[in-house]
């Protein structure tokens, strides 16, 4: 793990390493939204998804 | 302003936001973190430069800046024509057509899963696996000689993977160069002929009759040659494959 560890921590990588987390962040906020604003839509809450995303 | 802003939300536009404010306040709030973070950075941080060049011990991998290694990756698969030209301009047209291409609004303003299904799965093909997943492979899987390690694996510059490439059409026992290129040819075409198979299996549904004709061609080219990608790389991968396509004038 010496040189995973050492790519890991290379000042060059800080930005690949904080993207890494950014994607796999923000596809968990984009699912979870994605699954409430489908239920919400099934259940007829148009108007509350409209007015959440104005917000 | 605030009234223009009311009247937008309040009459023809209830449906949705104006940019402005909305959206341009937003930008405007992240570009000045943006610069915080980088200033901040900068000063913190040193630049991770190294020595002078030495032309007697050079580094060994040599790789891009990591958001370049998807690009160098890809060289590990296809000649420096398609891995360096033809893969960036597919990847910029494709994204500019996309406007016109995808012509259903549901989505528009809100979160959903269910209702763009094709849509978000081909965003996530190709940003994870044609973008990131290349790039992660580039960085933290590639070791001296561009050999493949794993993060557990030491790097070691003594080692000679035992890589014997050989073309596709080799392995299925078509040795001779003429019958080859046509074999060769014919697989190609038959891959980018599943886009012309379903067509016609599907295409009196109603996506495909919306989609008409024209865009799916270009839909399924794009989307044949994104796959075509992740095929040929499994390929080299699994069974050391170097060309599908071998002719005189290129090699796929």
């Amino acid at each position: 793990m010496e040189a995973f560890w050492t790519i890991l921590t290379m000042p060059d990588n800080i930005p690949i390493v904080a993207m890494l987390g950014a994607v796999v962040f923000l596809l968990g906020v984009w699912l979870r939204q994605a699954l409430r604003h489908d239920r919400l839509l099934q259940q007829g809450g148009e108007e509350a998804v409209a007015e959440e995303m104005r917000k | 302003m605030e009234e223009t802003r009311q009247k937008a939300d309040s009459s023809e536009l209830s449906d949705g936001l104006t940019t402005w404010p909305h959206l341009v306040r937003v930008e405007f709030l992240v570009a000045l973190a943006a610069m915080l973070l980088l200033t901040v950075w900068s000063i913190v941080l040193d630049a991770p430069l190294e020595e002078a060049a030495n032309p007697n011990r050079t580094p060994d991998p040599s790789k891009a800046p990591w958001y370049f290694l998807g690009l160098q990756e890809l060289l590990v698969y296809f000649d420096p024509w398609i891995a360096g030209v033809m893969v960036p301009l597919l990847i910029i047209v494709g994204l500019m057509a996309i406007p016109y291409l995808d012509r259903n609004p549901a989505g528009n303003g809100y979160f959903t899963l269910k209702q763009r299904p094709f849509a978000i799965a081909t965003f996530l093909f190709g940003f994870l696996g044609l973008w990131v997943i290349p790039i992660v492979i580039g960085v933290f899987c590639r070791g001296p000689g561009w050999n493949w390690y794993w993060p557990w694996e030491s790097w070691d510059i003594a080692k000679h993977a035992d890589l014997r490439n050989v073309n596709l059409t080799d392995l299925l026992g078509v040795h001779d160069a003429t019958a080859a290129a046509w074999l060769g040819g014919l697989l190609v075409a038959a891959w980018y002929g599943l886009g012309a198979g379903f067509w016609l299996w599907k295409r009196k549904s109603l996506a495909m009759v919306q989609l008409g004709a024209a865009r799916y061609a270009i839909v399924a080219f794009l989307w044949l040659s994104m796959a075509g990608i992740v095929v040929k790389m499994a390929l080299r991968l699994a069974l050391n494959v170097k060309y599908v396509w071998v002719c005189p004038w290129f090699s796929v």
